[in-house]
């Protein structure tokens, strides 16, 4: 450890330089001035930053072996005492005010720079709840339900959450049981319908990640497709016409070609609907159901041939 | 040091891989240490996982939670069987005395940390992009003897997309300035940069 005295507008090192040297200052002043970028003084972008006796410098640079970020020169006639790296843990020990100053200013600094980047980034500052608990929506859809339910345990310990928490570990409850089974899938439905689609939803996608038979995987994409009936029905008609080949143990695919039936009767596309029902007839149907199908054939082809006659 | 017994029966934690150590907007006070293993910091929204960084043995998570009591800024996952120690702000500031080397490694992570900070402020007050872009990459070259640069790390550094960062260097790649792989960027000579930003 060694001191040296420096004059007014002495230079104590050079920007892009080695320098293996570690700065307190004893009386005096310090400037450390960039020659790019800025510095985040208080609230004001400087392109310097000011240091008085007591504050450390050039530790950042020593410690994560970089060369100079800025130049240091003294404003006024300064003592600085200086030291290498290996001497550092000495120093501290017998100066442990030292340590915490220097902690405290640079997480200081680093939060002041956290703040600023938000303010230019306009970065909208939400709701912490939900926020969080689009962690726990994130780890339903990956189908990570012990972590999901991980996230739910960390939530109970802020207070503010307790409702939401309580009701997410009774509703979720089903699905670690690990068997699950279209009573299952019945069960979430009537817990999740009412009060919040988007878990629901973040669910259903999560299981169709980890369930692989193949019935049960109908059943899922069903209800996904399902959901998006009320929100956006122009959506709901194009996933089924996209999905309805996926179908093909279960009945989930009649229902859907019902769907587009009525669909698009109510759209005044009678071709297309009596297509769809036509192609009904194709699927494994029993006595019961091609009966209906042929129903529905007839209601539309009628229809068909009186919107003909009026033309 | 840190594997130091005695330290980690007092401050030792121990995490199976995959396991939650803290979630973002969570409030908390503890920061850790890791002594060995590995974890994931990532930024977790409804329709994905932004993995920030990868670090291990020898590095702090949640440190700035024992200056300010704010919620944490990002999810830390553990990515293998991971040893951590863990501490309080009283814990951590009654150790500088015995153990001034963990202040160190404190400030040591801390000083790189505000480092990135100041640049992303910078770049983010920086308009054009390619001089944003090579302006990072020359102080990169300058703060290390390397000629390596991340791909991940500039793009969320600078806040550009993958596709804004290939197109201006592309034309830098058919002069054989640089070459680009899928995960780095190697500069193969420095000269240019130099007289791009006069």
């Amino acid at each position: 450890m060694k001191l040296i005295k420096v004059k007014k507008d002495g230079i104590i090192y050079f920007e892009n330089v080695n320098d293996k040297y570690i700065y307190v200052i004893k009386s005096g002043k310090v400037i450390l001035k960039k020659e790019k970028g800025m510095y985040l003084v208080g609230k004001f972008l400087k392109n310097f930053r000011e240091l008085k006796a007591g504050d450390a410098f050039g530790f950042e640079e020593v410690l994560t072996d970089t060369k100079r970020g800025n130049r240091a020169v003294a404003l006024e006639e300064s003592e600085i005492i200086y030291f290498e790296k290996e001497e550092f843990s000495n120093v501290l020990k017998n100066n442990t005010k030292l340590g915490e100053r220097i902690l405290n200013s640079i997480s200081n600094r680093i939060r002041n720079l956290n703040d600023k980047i938000k303010h230019i980034s306009n970065e909208n500052i939400c709701e912490d709840s939900k926020k969080i608990k689009d962690i726990y929506l994130y780890f339903l859809k990956n189908g990570d339900f012990q972590k999901a339910n991980k996230v739910l345990e960390r939530m109970k310990l802020d207070k503010e959450n307790l409702e939401f928490v309580e009701r997410e570990t009774k509703s979720t409850h089903i699905i670690k049981e690990g068997n699950i089974t279209e009573q299952t899938i019945k069960k979430l439905k009537e817990n999740y319908i009412k009060y919040d689609e988007e878990i629901l939803e973040s669910i259903l996608i999560g299981l169709n990640k980890k369930i692989f038979k193949k019935k049960l995987q109908e059943n899922i994409i069903y209800e996904l497709i399902k959901l998006f009936k009320q929100k956006d029905e122009k959506e709901y008609i194009t996933k089924i016409e996209k999905s309805l080949n996926e179908f093909v143990e279960s009945d989930y695919g009649k229902k859907l070609r019902y769907e587009l039936i009525s669909y698009y009767e109510k759209e005044n596309q009678l071709p297309k609907a009596l297509k769809i029902a036509n192609d009904l007839l194709d699927q494994k149907l029993e006595e019961k159901e091609i009966e209906e199908a042929r129903k529905r054939i007839a209601e539309l082809s009628l229809k068909i041939e009186e919107v003909e006659k009026n033309v | 040091m840190f594997d130091n017994p005695i330290l980690f029966k007092k401050f030792g934690q121990e995490y199976d891989a995959e396991e939650i150590v803290f979630c973002e907007y969570e409030r908390g006070e503890e920061l850790y240490y890791i002594v060995s293993g590995k974890v994931k910091i990532s930024k977790i929204m409804k329709n994905n996982e932004k993995v920030v960084a990868y670090i291990g043995k020898g590095e702090f998570v949640g440190e700035m939670a024992i200056f300010e009591n704010k919620p944490r800024t990002a999810t830390v996952i553990t990515v293998e069987k991971t040893k951590f120690l863990k501490f309080k702000k009283i814990e951590f500031f009654q150790l500088i005395k015995t153990a001034p080397i963990l202040v160190i490694e404190l400030i040591k992570c801390l000083s790189k940390r505000n480092r990135r900070t100041l640049e992303q402020m910078n770049s983010l007050l920086e308009k054009d992009l390619e001089k944003k872009i090579l302006e990072y990459i020359y102080l990169k070259l300058n703060e290390k003897e390397t000629n390596e640069i991340k791909i991940s790390e500039i793009i969320s550094i600078l806040n550009i997309t993958r596709d804004e960062l290939l197109e201006t260097l592309l034309p830098y790649q058919k002069k054989s300035y640089l070459r680009i792989t899928t995960t780095d960027i190697f500069i193969n000579e420095t000269g240019w940069i130099k007289r791009k930003l006069k």
